[in-house]
């Protein structure tokens, strides 16, 4: 009994240590780099091409300064694009989860009339240092809901095989990862060569403090959810953090968006740098 | 929150005003104390079996420091019947609590539970004296950030220790 006293005793006692209520970033200035401005999906509006392929990849890397480009995970530790995490037949229907099927598998069910529906990061890679090697991509990591077991080793095998493909194709500070997973981001906090930033759902502040927590370089920030402005986006370079803004459609909203100059503006708007010239 | 404080005190009033009857029942105590994210609080506790009671109220930090926090709880809790030595009762307790903090910086409306053990002393029949710690795990509901220069944001888990006087209304 006296022992479970001293217990609680030192419980109570080491509760006392407890932090602030409210963190404050501490100041580490980030000067920013000029605005570059990514298609979203690849191919953004233009139907031409199906999304998330290299078609749609070649198409928005000859627009725009870059792509970005969602991504999964095969069985084999390939990375796939796709939004979705299930891999679907010609018709729609879903065969399977990109983490439980092979390359086979997958190359299997990508080819519809004709067309490739299935690429890999690795040929997109291919395309940008052969033809488009000042161009960034952005990879936004979806989580893998579609099988949960496992699920934070794969998102660490995620970022190991993103990590192993900017080294085979030496596309060091080209590559921008846009994640929420807590695994994902922490694997890649002690590497310089991927610009990791965390996907915010709520505002800068939650961003920011997201940032914090898993030592990320940027926030990833929906356009809207709050007021973007040049002094808002100075406060994140000031605390050391760079800022992705997604999606910028709507005219008044690029003209606003890139007013504010933050580091990468994601967009459909292939027109987007006809507003912001004008 | 002004409405939020209003009806907690309108409820503590009902509740004084009717301590004859809670006090022939013995099953009411009037609380007042001081915790880390509970603030100088008053509040009311009761105690619907020997060892297991709810507690709620309303604390606040009265505008010091340029910082103006309101907190308002409810939590229950247990305490073991056997002392562990020298009349000293170990027990715990869990609850909910939402606060505010208003300063020039921010305005934040935040959801807490907490999760606390404790030691009760009774200094008399009707009179005890409560030491807690354990951790909060916080929730933001809403922000306002007033200004562009400093980012803050509330921790997400945290530690919390308080300190609560009891005053059994039944005991005599």
């Amino acid at each position: 009994m006296r022992r479970l006293s001293i217990i609680l005793l030192f419980i109570i006692i080491l509760s006392s240590g407890g932090c602030e209520k409210i963190g404050y970033a501490p100041d580490n200035p980030f000067s920013g780099i000029p605005t570059m401005v990514l298609m979203h999906r690849g191919n953004g509006f233009n139907t031409a091409f199906h999304e998330n392929t290299l078609p749609a990849a070649e198409y928005g890397l000859s627009v725009l300064d870059g792509i970005e480009l969602d991504i999964q995970l095969s069985k084999d530790g390939t990375l796939w694009l796709d939004h979705s995490n299930e891999v679907k037949d010609c018709d729609g229907n879903s065969i399977g989860c990109f983490q439980e099927m092979t390359d086979d598998e997958i190359f299997a069910a990508a080819e519809c009339d004709d067309t490739l529906r299935y690429h890999t990061l690795e040929s997109v890679f291919q395309l940008i240092v052969a033809e488009y090697p000042e161009s960034v991509i952005s990879l936004d990591i979806k989580g893998q809901y579609c099988e949960i077991v496992n699920t934070k080793e794969t998102m660490r095998k995620m970022a190991e095989s993103v990590l192993a493909l900017v080294d085979k194709y030496e596309m060091h500070n080209k590559v921008l990862v846009e994640s929420n997973s807590v695994e994902f981001l922490q694997e890649l906090d002690n590497q310089s060569s991927v610009g990791q930033c965390v996907v915010s759902l709520g505002d800068v502040d939650e961003g920011l403090a997201n940032a914090a927590a898993v030592k990320a370089k940027g926030i990833s920030l929906e356009y809207g959810v709050e007021e973007m402005n040049a002094d808002v986006v100075d406060l994140i370079h000031s605390k050391g953090y760079g800022l992705i803004l997604w999606v910028v459609n709507d005219p008044d909203d690029i003209v606003n968006a890139w007013n504010s100059k933050p580091d990468f503006i994601e967009t459909d708007n292939a027109q987007f740098k006809d507003y912001i010239s004008r | 929150m002004k409405s939020i404080i209003r009806r907690l005190c309108f409820f503590l009033i009902l509740l004084f005003l009717n301590s004859k009857l809670l006090n022939a029942q013995g099953k009411v105590s009037i609380t007042e104390g001081w915790g880390y994210y509970e603030l100088t609080n008053i509040g009311v506790r009761w105690n619907f079996s020997e060892i297991s009671s709810l507690w709620l109220y309303g604390g606040t930090n009265f505008g010091l420091n340029n910082k103006t926090l309101w907190s308002a709880g409810l939590t229950f809790d247990q305490t073991f019947r056997k002392p562990l030595f020298w009349k000293l009762k170990p027990g715990y307790s869990l609850g909910a609590l939402y606060w505010t903090s208003n300063d020039e910086l921010y305005y934040f409306s935040t959801l807490s539970l907490p999760a606390m053990v404790f030691l009760v002393y009774p200094i008399s029949e009707s009179f005890m004296v409560r030491a807690e710690g354990g951790g909060v795990f916080n929730a933001v509901l809403s922000s306002d950030r007033k200004q562009n220069v400093e980012a803050g944001y509330p921790a997400r888990a945290n530690g919390n220790i308080r300190l609560s006087f009891i005053y059994n209304l039944g005991k005599k």
